[in-house]
């Protein structure tokens, strides 16, 4: 069967990003797309610097030794340094070779730089779908980015519900263990005194006034301690009546003791109900730098042993850990 | 139903009527007020309970709401960019409308949509036709090709029914279009 010549014009319609070239380079035929790109350029190393598959650059002739071997050609436009069009080509006589070029990974410059539309872009051509996809993939990526961000902004919510009395607000007893920890290993650098605070005569608030005053009475204590250590400092309610506290401070035992007896003044001073029963506050504080150097657990245990003492002795009291005393 | 649907209808009347009637239809609808996050599959009894929720909150028949919804998608840019990449004009964007569910396919695969085919007697009047029928579809389909046809330019004559959208396009220059450039130039943040 023979198959009859295509006409040119037909050509540059059918594949709008092909080009035919003689041996001198001279372009003789440029698909309809590629004839808004290249504008005026009548031959192909005006339009273009070329490489091969391996991105070396050669010139027009080594360009056509590439051809009909199924090699990658690379043509960066002269005047657009960012387009390169990649293809391939074969000679259909001695003298003349057909190129089948497409924008590659250049597509979205290539867009814009030229203004290309749908139309510019043969059927069978994805370049359309190229876009598309890209496009759609941004939004899609821009959803779930914004699930990601409400996922994290919930969980750092979470994280700090699990670790705040939900009463108080102070820090509960899952959050202190948690800085506590952490204090006890840096101690040597930053000293600090561990107070255990229980109030006194609670209980009869409680019976006699029923639990929604206890639970101001509660609310109110937390406030003095929040608003009487610093800013660094911790504050937790461990349950109940029950609270602790981290002061860091280079003097721990002088400090802690001021502080706790301002607290005690204070909390003596509140006002919970009318003629509510004195409310009061026994306090045991021990000292990170004791020269027993104890396991942050022992710690703790001379924190409580010294407030067991000051319940002893009387409430109201600050006592101070002390060898052998408690 | 696929999240995306649920994320579609809060997005859509919060987008249209505020944060404060989103939650309270929520609340009606038995949802989280803080909205859809996954992607994965709900039952379709939420979607169904969030609809009915906001027809009566907003005083709208089922059939009004979803092509309500389906105008609001396509005036939301990036929603409309990507219809845009159906067609040059509005007949273009008609005729393509049976690739529409596959270019869904290609951004989120499970998304599982209808498919349509289009049958034209050359004089400007379209059928729409689907091949199973999902309730609703077709009514927020007929909604986003009013909004279609606003965004074209086009004075299009649709009328929807529960499984079908008959369409003719009166003048298809009717306004002047809204731009669209493949690819745009990007706003460097």
């Amino acid at each position: 069967m023979n198959i009859p010549l295509i006409d040119i014009r037909k050509l540059a319609e059918l594949m709008p990003m092909h080009l035919t070239v003689d041996r001198g380079g001279a372009i003789l035929s440029r698909g309809r797309t590629l004839a808004r790109v290249l504008g005026n350029a009548a031959r192909l190393d005006e339009a273009f610097v070329f490489s091969s598959s391996t991105g070396q650059r050669i010139c027009f002739d080594g360009l056509l030794s590439q051809l009909d071997g199924g090699k990658r050609i690379f043509l960066q436009m002269r005047h657009h340094r960012d387009v390169v069009l990649r293809g391939h080509g074969v000679h259909v006589s001695s003298d003349l070779a057909v190129l089948s070029l497409g924008f590659g990974i250049c597509l979205s410059p290539a867009v814009q730089e030229f203004a290309l539309t749908d139309s510019d872009f043969a059927p069978s051509d994805l370049a359309m779908e190229f876009l598309f996809l890209h496009e759609a993939n941004r939004a899609a990526m821009q959803e779930l980015s914004r699930v990601n961000t409400h996922l994290e902004e919930a969980r750092e919510n979470a994280q700090i519900l699990s670790i705040t009395d939900p009463l108080t607000g102070l820090l509960n007893r899952r959050g202190f263990e948690a800085e506590f920890a952490k204090a006890f290993a840096q101690r040597a650098r930053t000293p600090f005194a561990l107070v255990h605070l229980d109030l006194d005569r609670f209980k009869e608030i409680n019976d006699r006034f029923g639990h929604a005053a206890g639970d101001r009475a509660l609310v109110e204590v937390a406030s003095v301690l929040a608003s009487e250590v610093r800013s660094g400092d911790r504050a937790c309610r461990m349950g109940g009546d029950e609270f602790l506290m981290l002061v860091f401070t280079r003097r721990p035992q002088a400090d802690a003791r001021q502080v706790c007896k301002r607290i005690i003044q204070r909390i003596e001073s509140l006002a919970i109900c009318p003629d509510c029963a004195g409310l009061s506050a026994s306090v045991g504080v021990a000292v990170s730098d004791a020269a027993l150097r104890p396991d942050h657990h022992q710690l703790f245990e001379m924190a409580d042993a010294a407030l067991y003492r000051a319940k002893a002795l009387g409430r109201g009291r600050v006592i101070l850990w002390e060898e052998g005393a408690c | 139903m696929h999240g995306l649907v649920n994320r579609c209808i809060e997005a859509f009347l919060r987008g249209s009527y505020g944060g404060a009637l989103w939650e309270r239809i929520a609340a009606r609808a038995n949802v989280d007020p803080g909205g859809f996050l996954t992607w994965g599959e709900s039952p379709d009894r939420i979607t169904h309970a969030l609809v009915i929720a906001s027809a009566r909150r907003l005083d709208k028949s089922v059939p009004e709401l979803l092509e309500d919804i389906g105008a609001w998608l396509s005036g939301q840019e990036q929603i409309r960019r990507l219809l845009r990449f159906g067609g040059a004009n509005f007949e273009e964007f008609v005729e393509s409308l049976h690739e529409m569910p596959g270019r869904i396919r290609l951004v989120v695969p499970d998304l599982e949509l209808p498919s349509l085919s289009v049958a034209s007697d050359g004089a400007g009047n379209y059928c729409i036709i689907a091949d199973i029928y999902q309730p609703g579809f077709m009514r927020v389909l007929a909604g986003m090709l009013r909004g279609m046809a606003d965004d074209y330019g086009a004075l299009a004559i649709i009328s929807a029914a529960r499984d079908r959208i008959d369409l003719h396009i009166a003048l298809p220059d009717y306004a002047s279009k809204r731009r669209f450039e493949l690819a745009p130039m990007r706003v460097r943040p």
